[in-house]
């Protein structure tokens, strides 16, 4: 039996609404210690209730607790797996040089090692366990982005579910980069944390 | 009629065409996958050479208007250590390409010196 793969399943955070909850809950205090308005003046709860897209905009109250919203971490969980869907309907030749959209495979590993990454690492990093960016690949592939303070990590994921990954650690003039191809998922998920942690 | 070969300087502006719902992140700057090929960094980079088309007959080759032109300058691909050179084509006599590009690294740097035209 494969002991590595079964404790990998054991430790995998899957998607479901009481985690994204609990995620809701955790951001509603952070807000209410940040701005010191209601989420509900604001109609945040109702808006988290409804499909979210990559760039929705809500009525706000005012200027403050518009940047609080932007900073919310369930609205942009939500707005990066609404990101995940809209990026696997794209069309043929998307990037006009004749790519296909990202594969079920693709975008189904996608959305693993987000719940994962965020799963594992909220608690400790917050808003930088949530992707900064998502877009498809060329090749029917995906890549993620996460931003950390000071470090980065671009994951990719080829239409077949293979792993690759950049590192960037560091500023400027002081950076440096690491890659790889062919990477387990527990130890991109590894890397991906101490990114972002 | 062979179409002349012309110098490429440092100084040159290089058009990339860009895809708005693929190549850009959330804060409208360049993602690195503009300059992947097939999962990978594309080792020849397809862009027109600013001395020899205008931004607007850039975008006349995007399949259609939404699509943005990303500038960056010759010199910031050749300090990278990569190769531009003028490679026209019957049906787009600016067609250039950045040769060598064959690393992860390479394409985060080459979008990040890259910015989006303004049309």
């Amino acid at each position: 039996m494969d002991t590595t793969s079964n404790t990998s399943e054991s430790t995998r955070v899957e998607p479901n609404t009481a985690q994204l909850g609990q995620i809701i809950d955790t951001s509603r205090q952070l807000f209410d210690r940040m701005s010191g308005h209601s989420l509900s003046e604001c109609r945040l709860a109702q808006q988290l209730e409804t499909p979210a897209t990559y760039d929705t905009r809500i009525e706000i109250c005012d200027p403050a607790t518009e940047e609080n919203i932007q900073a919310d971490p369930a609205w942009r969980l939500r707005g990066m797996l609404e990101r995940l869907d809209a990026v696997e309907r794209l069309g043929r030749n998307w990037d006009s040089y004749a790519s296909e959209p990202p594969t079920a495979t693709a975008v189904q590993k996608a959305r693993a090692l987000v719940w994962d990454v965020v799963g594992e690492g909220f608690g400790v990093a917050g808003l930088r366990s949530i992707p900064f960016a998502i877009v498809p690949l060329s090749g029917a592939g995906l890549q993620i982005e996460w931003r950390g303070e000071n470090d980065s990590i671009e994951v990719e994921i080829g239409s077949d579910g293979a792993l690759g990954f950049l590192l960037s650690r560091g500023r400027e003039s002081n950076r440096e980069f690491e890659e790889a191809d062919n990477v387990s998922e527990h130890e991109l998920v590894r890397r991906t944390l101490a990114a972002v942690s | 009629v062979p179409i002349p070969i012309v110098e490429i300087s440092d100084d040159d502006f290089l058009f990339r065409r860009l895809s708005p719902t693929g190549h850009l992140n959330p804060d409208g700057t360049v993602n690195s996958n503009a300059f992947k090929l097939n999962g990978k960094p594309d080792p020849e980079v397809s862009v027109d050479l600013s001395t020899l088309a205008s931004v607007r007959e850039a975008m006349t080759r995007a399949p259609n208007a939404t699509f943005k032109i990303g500038i960056l300058q010759a010199r910031d691909a050749r300090f990278l250590g990569l190769r531009v050179r003028h490679l026209p084509t019957d049906e787009n006599p600016a067609h250039s390409v950045i040769e060598g590009n064959q690393s992860k690294a390479h394409c985060k740097l080459l979008a990040e010196k890259t910015w989006l035209a303004a049309i």
